[in-house]
């Protein structure tokens, strides 16, 4: 590009611009990082969403508490809560395994959100409802099996 | 109808608990009309954010795998009275709505 002297400052000073905008985000977002989506909602099983998180080698964690009843009669409507106790919570998933998609939400934590979170979800059939917890870097999971006595996905 | 929400907010010596409801359909694309036997389209909540004195606080990405009308429960820590409390979200067909709310 050819620029003469008022151009290339005109130049300098949009790009500036921006570099600060760019600087200032990364600032105020901080704690709260937010990848590409990729293909992890439209994943048609556990393997495949764990894979897209990158969760693929996720441990078992007693320290995420999953609140979730043992018998659904409604499975268009289950209250789930999931809370993690694990040191620098930052990311919280929640995944019922046998939904055609299994990965419902995921949700993304700066340090003034505590890691909890409570929710109503539509349920196809039985399944385990896990949540997947990243933490201080690591994967965990936890899971608690929920009986679905009338499926909610439709189709 | 569909724009409608609602925010609660309860202070508990810092800690707030943070309630909202949204009326939306939630469609996640994948049920049949029973008369027409044709899908319903796709219709959801796919974003979500919380934001505490404009500072997002909280983001979720979520699916129609949310029931209808769907419900979100958070806590915040470090909170003062007079906070203000944002709620943004956005559908799959660029719909969206934004609540505020104050704390106690």
């Amino acid at each position: 590009m050819n620029y003469n002297r008022r151009e290339f400052i005109e130049a300098l000073a949009i790009g500036g611009g921006s570099c600060l905008v760019a600087m200032t985000g990364v600032n105020m977002a901080n704690a709260v990082e937010l990848p590409g989506s990729d293909g992890r909602f439209s994943a048609s099983n556990v393997e495949g969403v764990l894979s897209e998180i990158g969760a693929a080698g996720a441990k078992q964690s007693s320290d995420i508490k999953i609140k979730a009843p043992d018998i659904a009669s409604n499975g268009s409507m289950v209250s789930v809560a999931v809370t993690s106790n694990l040191p620098d919570t930052e990311y919280i998933a929640l995944i019922a395994d046998h939904n055609p998609h299994p990965l419902i939400a995921e949700y993304y934590y700066s340090r003034k959100a505590q890691p909890y979170v409570s929710t109503r979800i539509k349920m196809a059939k039985t399944s385990q409802v896990r949540a997947i917890v990243k933490a201080g870097g690591q994967f965990y999971y936890a899971s608690s099996e929920v009986k679905v006595t009338i499926g909610g996905c439709g189709g | 109808m569909s724009n409608t929400m609602k925010v609660r907010v309860k202070n508990k010596n810092g800690v707030v608990d943070v309630k909202v409801i949204i009326n939306h359909p939630m469609e996640n694309g994948l049920r049949l009309n029973p008369q027409s036997g044709n899908k319903i389209p796709a219709h959801f909540i796919n974003q979500f954010i919380i934001l505490v004195n404009g500072q997002e606080a909280l983001v979720s990405r979520c699916t129609g795998g949310l029931s209808k009308n769907p419900f979100y429960g958070f806590k915040l820590s470090d909170m003062k009275p007079n906070d203000r409390i944002t709620v943004n979200w956005t559908d799959n067909t660029g719909q969206s709505g934004s609540a505020d709310a104050v704390v106690n």
